[in-house]
C-alpha cells in the first residue's frame, strides 16, 4: 500500500470507535424505526405482522392522530411567528443602552433555564381559575372575570403556547441580540446623518441584516417545536381529549403507554420526514438570500 | 540520501505514534471493561453474597419508610435478600416504565407491583409468570374478594399475581360543610339531594371528582353501579341516569368543570383545603386524609354510601406479579407465597396502616390500621365490585375518558356519547 493511501486511512481508523459508537446508539435506532413502520406491532395482543404502508394509511384515519397534527402545525405556526416578532424585540430592547441592562439581559434567561416539566406544572397551576396566578391578574382589570383555561379547546391551546413562548422566547431574542451585536453602529450613523428615522433603519439595515440570522435560529426552533413533549406531558397530558396533544406527545403514548411499536414508529417516521423537508427549504432559501 | 532517510524515519516515527494512539484508545476502552467486571466480580466477593441469593422487587410502598421493615420479614423468614427498586410515583411514568421494562426482556426486576389496569394489560400479553394454583393454600382464593378471583384467573386456569393490598372506594365528607347545612349525617336521598343542591357560595362545591381521562373511568363505573345500570349496556336507562346524573352535577356547578383536569392527587389536595363537601377516595388515602385533617380546621371522615339503587362501591387491589424473564423464579414465587399468607397481609396493614388483600385478615379484630372500622363496614353492609378493565386498558380507558370529557363539556350529546361507549366497547372486546 502506497504512502498516500495508507495517510487516507488513518482519520478513519481515528474516527471509527466513535463511528461504531453512534451507529449503534443512532443509525441503527433509526433503520430500526424505519423497519417496524412497516409492521403492524402491537405488544400487549402479541400482534408482529408486516402491513406495508398499513400504518401511513392509518395515521390519515385516525381522529385522535389528525387531531395531533392539526395542534401540532397551529402550535408551530403560532409559537414560531410570536417567537420571531417578539424575539426581534426583546432582542432589540436587550440591545439598547439603559440602566440596569446588564441585569436584564441575565434574568431574562430564568425561564429558558428552568426544565419544561416544571414549566408545565406550574403553568397548570397558574391557568388553574380559582387558584391561578393568569386570572388574578385578569381580575385586577376585571374582577368578574372567570375562566378555566385548560378544560377548553382553544384556550387550553392558547395557554400551551403561551408557555412555550414564555419559557424559550428569551433564549431565541438573545441569540437575535448576538447578532444585532454585529451590526457596527458606523451604518446606523450614516444613515442618521442621510436623515433616516429610527423604523426606517430597522426595516432597511436591521431587519435585512439580521435575515438571515433569523431564518438560520428558525430551523432549530421550529424542530424543537416539533418534537416538544414535556410541556404538554405535565401540564394538559394533550387534553381536554386530544386538543392539545402534539406528534411527539403521541409518539410517546403509542410506543411507551399502548405499546403500538409499529403504528408509533410510523407516526416517528413521519415527523421525520417533516423535519427533514422543512429543514431543506429553509437551508434553500437561505441560499437564496445569500446570493 | 541523507535527508531523505531522515525524512523517512520521521514519518515512520509518525505512523508508529499514531498506531501507539489508537491502541492507547482501544486498550482504554478494553480496560475499562476488564476493570468493570473485575470491580463487579470483587465486589461480589467482599459482599460475600451469591448473586442467585438475593431478588429484587419494584414495590409502589417504595417511598413509605415502613416498607422496609416490611421486606426485612420477609428476608428473615425466606432467607434471601431482597432489594428494593424505586417505582416512579407518577401513574402515567411508572405504567411506561414496567410496560418498557417488561416488553424489553429485562431482568433486573423480578417482582413487580402492579395494579389492576397493569394487570389487565399484562395478563394475557405474557410477560407474567404463571402461577399454579397447586403452589398455593386451597383455601386462599376464598379470602380475597371472590369477584377479584374470577379475574385473576387466566383462561388456562392459572393465576398471575397475588393481591397484597385492597382500595375500597370510600365516600368522604367534610363536616364543616354538615355543619353549615345542619345535617348529622347524609344517610338517605333526601338528605343528599339537599346537600348537592345548597348553594355552598364560591368557590365550594357539594361533590368534588378526579375527572381527567384515565381516572374518571372510576366514578363512571361507580355511579352505574350505584344508579342500578349495566356498564355494558349503554342504552340501559339507569346507565344514561348515571352518567346524566355526573353531567347535571358539572352543569348545576354542585361540582366543578375544571375537574376533567385533576387526577386523586389534586383532588385530595382540594377537598384537603376545604374545597369540596363530598368525595369517593380509596381507602388507600385515608392516612393522608385524617393526617392533614388534623393539620386543618376541616373535618374530613368517611361516611356510608347513602342508597340510590343499589349500595355499591369499587374496589381495587395492588398485586405482586413475577417478571417472566427472571432468573429468579423459585426465589420469587416463595416470595409471593409468604405475600399471600396471614401473616404477612397481618403485616401489611399494621406496617403500612392500610387494607390487606385478605378479608380474613381485615375481619380480624386483632388487626389494626387506619380506618378500619369503615372498611369492615363497607364490606360488610356495600356490594363490591371490580373495575371493568379490558386488555388494552389504557387505550380503552383513556378514549372513555375523552368521550366523558366531551359529553360533559358539551361537545356531544346523551345519545351521541352512548353510542360511542357501546362501539367501545365492541372494540374492545368488553362482555360481562
Amino acid at each position: 500500500m502506497k504512502e498516500k493511501d495508507l495517510k487516507r486511512f488513518i482519520p478513519w481508523i481515528l474516527i471509527l470507535p466513535v463511528l461504531l459508537l453512534r451507529s449503534f446508539t443512532t443509525i441503527y435506532p433509526i433503520f430500526k424505526t424505519i423497519y417496524n413502520s412497516f409492521f403492524d406491532i402491537r405488544v400487549l395482543s402479541g400482534v408482529d405482522e408486516f402491513t406495508g404502508f398499513g400504518n401511513y394509511i392509518n395515521i390519515f384515519k385516525d381522529d385522535k392522530t389528525l387531531a395531533t397534527f392539526e395542534f401540532t402545525g397551529i402550535f408551530v405556526v403560532v409559537s414560531m411567528f410570536f417567537h420571531i416578532i417578539l424575539g426581534v424585540i426583546l432582542g432589540l430592547i436587550l440591545n439598547m443602552e439603559f440602566k440596569g441592562r446588564r441585569f436584564l439581559r441575565t434574568i431574562v434567561l430564568i425561564p429558558w433555564a428552568m426544565p419544561a416539566v416544571v414549566t408545565g406544572m406550574a403553568a397548570k397551576w397558574a391557568f388553574n381559575n380559582d387558584y391561578g396566578l393568569v386570572n388574578d391578574f385578569i381580575r385586577w382589570f376585571n374582577p368578574d372575570f372567570q375562566l378555566s383555561w385548560l378544560i377548553h379547546k382553544n384556550t387550553a391551546r392558547i395557554a400551551v403556547i403561551i408557555m412555550d413562548l414564555w419559557k424559550d422566547l428569551p433564549f431565541f431574542a438573545i441569540l437575535i441580540l448576538s447578532g444585532l451585536q454585529f451590526i457596527s453602529n458606523e451604518i446606523y450613523e450614516a444613515a442618521r446623518v442621510d436623515g433616516a428615522s429610527g423604523l426606517k433603519s430597522f426595516f432597511h439595515i436591521t431587519l435585512p441584516l439580521m435575515l438571515k440570522n433569523i431564518l438560520m435560529l428558525c430551523i432549530p426552533f421550529t424542530l424543537w417545536r416539533l418534537t416538544t413533549f414535556d410541556l404538554v406531558y405535565s401540564m394538559t397530558s394533550g387534553g381536554p381529549g386530544e386538543d392539545t396533544s402534539l406528534i411527539a406527545y403521541r409518539i410517546s403514548m403509542e410506543a411507551f403507554t399502548n405499546l403500538n411499536i409499529g403504528f408509533a414508529a410510523a407516526l416517528a417516521v413521519f415527523l421525520f420526514i417533516i423535519m427533514a423537508v422543512f429543514s431543506a427549504v429553509n437551508l434553500k432559501l437561505m441560499n437564496k438570500l445569500e446570493d | 540520501m541523507k535527508f531523505k532517510l531522515k525524512k523517512c524515519l520521521m514519518c515512520k516515527s509518525k505512523y508508529i505514534i499514531l498506531c501507539l494512539v489508537i491502541l492507547l484508545n482501544l486498550a482504554g476502552i478494553l480496560s475499562s471493561c476488564v476493570n468493570n467486571s473485575e470491580n463487579q466480580s470483587l465486589n461480589s466477593e467482599s459482599s460475600n453474597e451469591d448473586p442467585k441469593e438475593s431478588i429484587s422487587i419494584m414495590h409502589v410502598d417504595h417511598a413509605n419508610s415502613q416498607l422496609n421493615k416490611y421486606i426485612q420479614e420477609f428476608e428473615k423468614k425466606l432467607g434471601f435478600n431482597i432489594n428494593i427498586v424505586d417505582s416512579p410515583t407518577n401513574a402515567d411514568s411508572r405504567h411506561a416504565k414496567i410496560c418498557s421494562l417488561l416488553a424489553s426482556g429485562d431482568t433486573s426486576v423480578d417482582i413487580y407491583t402492579i395494579n389492576d389496569e397493569m394487570f389487565s394489560m399484562f395478563k394475557s400479553s405474557g410477560y407474567l409468570e404463571p402461577l399454579s394454583k397447586s403452589e398455593f393454600d386451597e383455601n386462599l382464593l376464598n379470602l380475597y374478594p371472590q369477584d377479584y378471583i374470577d379475574r385473576l384467573y387466566g383462561d388456562n386456569g392459572e393465576i398471575y399475581s397475588i393481591p397484597f393490598k385492597m382500595d375500597i372506594l370510600l365516600l368522604f365528607i367534610n363536616e364543616n360543610y354538615l355543619d353549615e347545612i345542619g345535617l348529622d349525617s347524609i344517610q338517605t336521598c333526601s338528605d343528599l339531594d339537599l346537600f348537592l343542591n345548597y348553594p355552598w357560595g364560591e368557590n365550594k362545591y357539594a361533590y368534588g371528582g378526579a375527572w381527567e381521562k384515565t381516572y374518571v373511568f372510576n366514578e363512571i363505573g361507580l355511579f352505574i353501579n350505584l344508579f342500578g345500570g349495566d356498564y355494558y349496556d349503554w342504552q340501559n336507562e339507569n346507565t344514561r341516569n348515571a352518567v346524566k346524573f355526573l353531567k347535571f352535577c358539572s352543569d348545576e356547578n354542585i361540582t366543578p368543570k375544571n375537574q376533567i383536569l385533576d387526577q386523586y392527587e389534586q383532588m385530595e389536595e382540594k377537598f384537603i383545603a376545604g374545597k369540596y363537601g363530598l368525595i369517593f377516595m380509596y381507602s388507600g388515602g385515608f392516612k393522608k386524609i385524617t393526617n392533614a385533617s388534623e393539620q386543618e380546621k376541616n373535618t374530613l371522615a368517611p361516611i356510608m354510601i347513602p342508597e340510590i339503587k343499589n349500595l355499591s362501591t369499587n374496589i381495587a387491589t395492588w398485586q405482586y406479579s413475577i417478571n417472566i424473564k427472571s432468573e429468579k423464579k423459585d426465589q420469587a414465587k416463595d416470595f409471593l407465597n409468604y405475600a399471600s399468607s396471614y401473616q404477612a397481609n397481618k403485616l401489611y396493614a399494621e406496617l403500612l396502616e392500610t387494607a390487606p388483600a385478605r378479608i380474613d385478615v381485615i375481619q380480624d379484630e386483632d388487626v389494626y390500621f387506619t380506618g378500619v372500622e369503615f372498611v369492615r363496614e363497607y364490606l360488610d353492609s356495600v356490594k363490591l365490585y371490580s373495575r371493568v378493565i379490558p386488555g388494552e386498558s389504557i387505550e380503552y380507558l383513556s378514549k372513555m375518558g375523552e368521550y366523558f370529557q366531551q359529553y360533559v363539556m358539551e361537545r356531544i350529546n346523551l345519545d351521541e356519547y352512548c353510542s360511542l361507549m357501546d362501539s367501545l366497547n365492541v372494540e374492545y372486546n368488553v362482555k360481562k
